[in-house]
């Protein structure tokens, strides 16, 4: 099988990953929660894993929160940093990880949500739609990179044009692991990763990370023990036991530290995509949406891609696809918002992206049977 | 006799066990009564008492809050 659906989860994973999800199985207790061995042994399976990510984000471990995922993640920074009165901003790529919790607190009346458009060719348009909308902000919440057409937004411009005291909230779903960012670099408040996508860590795994910098406070999204200060009704204030109420997914955290070991960030992604997005161009009756046009604006994108072919419905393509061996994901990618922006909307479209496993051969394969169909 | 520091939560333990380690002194997790008198459940580092002015300092510069110090047998 060529697998082409790293945006949905990296994958094959390293054979350690799996090895150290196991071991944790047999060797750890509950974190936090015992004094004894198997206890320890957790905690510092879990500390070890904060520290690999506050050095991979430029944090410190305590500010390093793990979640199920990036949707939770978002949903405690979301939530967490929404005061009643509020006005979000967004930009038109967003995820429903990010739409619909926003929509939660709109019908509620705890939110108002203002949303931007992005120019997939010009970043200065980017920031000039950003900046009209942006005044009296009090959140904004905005993806790193479109989880389907790939385009990076220009995080640390938009955060220069916001409002100083907005809380800046970073999707970085579709980026973690595809290129280094650190959060005092980028100024942004808090950013929201998963562990399996360019991390390719376990699925169920993922972090909220938060500036060393930032005056913000995430309330809490849901609450429950924490294995200290236990006389306590309250949650602990203090981050990261604040925000991780519960048992933590000690197995996916020790697969996910195993992952990191020795992490390189991928050097040949970039060419795949390029070699795709000329491939797809030269095939009669494909249509590509918001893909690269030539080799310079690579620099603006992570490898997704979306595409249709004329005669065929998007996920009927996608079965074709996989008949032939190649696993793709088709339909609406969970963004509405970025299919509508795109002019996917009715259709939908068939996402394809390569990850650092990938090679130039299962591209030409690729192409050769699109254009045998 | 020991000395123990009290921390709010496993994560802060374990920070301060790393720092004091990576500045020569040796501390324990540990999770005693001493701990526990403190404030519930939570966790403390046990070491040598002549080293507490000492490790108290280099947890202040660090940023890692403390609830207190004990002693303990």
């Amino acid at each position: 099988m060529i697998y082409f659906d790293n945006a949905a989860t990296g994958f094959p994973k390293n054979a350690s990953v799996a090895k150290a999800v196991s071991e944790s199985i047999d060797t750890c207790g509950n974190p936090g929660r015992g004094g004894h061995g198997y206890s320890i042994r957790a905690a510092e399976t879990v500390y070890e894993c904060r520290k690999k990510l506050a050095a991979m984000f430029g944090t410190r471990p305590d500010l390093v929160v793990f979640t199920s995922g990036t949707t939770e993640s978002l949903n405690i920074a979301v939530k967490g940093a929404n005061r009643s009165g509020g006005v979000t901003v967004v930009s038109n790529l967003e995820h429903n990880s990010v739409m619909r919790p926003l929509n939660a607190l709109r019908r509620r009346g705890e939110t108002v949500v203002r949303q931007f458009r992005v120019d997939l060719r010009d970043d200065g348009a980017t920031l000039e739609n950003f900046r009209t909308v942006s005044r009296g902000a009090t959140n904004v919440v905005i993806t790193h990179a479109s989880n389907v057409c790939g385009r990076i937004l220009p995080v640390k411009d938009l955060r220069k044009n916001a409002p100083d005291d907005a809380i800046f909230i970073l999707d970085a779903a579709q980026t973690a692991g595809h290129f280094g960012f650190g959060i005092t670099d980028l100024g942004v408040d808090a950013i929201c990763i998963p562990a399996h996508k360019g991390l390719y860590g376990p699925m169920g795994v993922g972090a909220l990370i938060i500036n060393p910098e930032s005056d913000a406070y995430f309330e809490t999204l849901i609450e429950g023990g924490t294995g200290t200060n236990s006389k306590s009704f309250d949650m602990p204030e203090q981050y990261p036991e604040h925000l991780e109420p519960g048992t933590q997914n000690v197995s996916g955290i020790a697969g996910l530290s195993a992952a990191l070991d020795g992490f390189e960030y991928p050097a040949g992604e970039s060419e795949l995509f390029f070699e795709l997005v000329k491939g797809l161009e030269q095939i009669d009756g494909i249509t590509l949406y918001g893909a690269p046009r030539c080799k310079a604006d690579l620099k603006f994108y992570t490898p997704a891609l979306l595409f249709n072919k004329r005669g065929y419905d998007c996920e009927e393509l996608a079965a074709k696809l996989n008949e032939n061996g190649i696993a793709v994901r088709a339909g609406y990618h969970c963004s509405p918002c970025a299919h509508r922006a795109l002019g996917s909307f009715e259709s939908g479209g068939v996402r394809v992206s390569p990850g650092r496993n990938n090679s130039k051969r299962e591209v030409t394969e690729f192409l050769r049977v699109i254009k045998t169909l | 006799m020991k000395k123990v520091i009290v921390f709010s939560s496993v994560t802060y333990a374990l920070r301060a066990q790393e720092i004091l380690k990576y500045n020569g002194i040796y501390a324990n997790l540990t999770r005693s009564r001493a701990v526990k008198n403190v404030r519930g459940c939570g966790y403390g580092i046990s070491f040598d008492p002549a080293y507490l002015s000492r490790a108290e300092g280099l947890l202040v510069q660090a940023g890692v809050p403390m609830l207190g110090s004990v002693d303990e047998k």
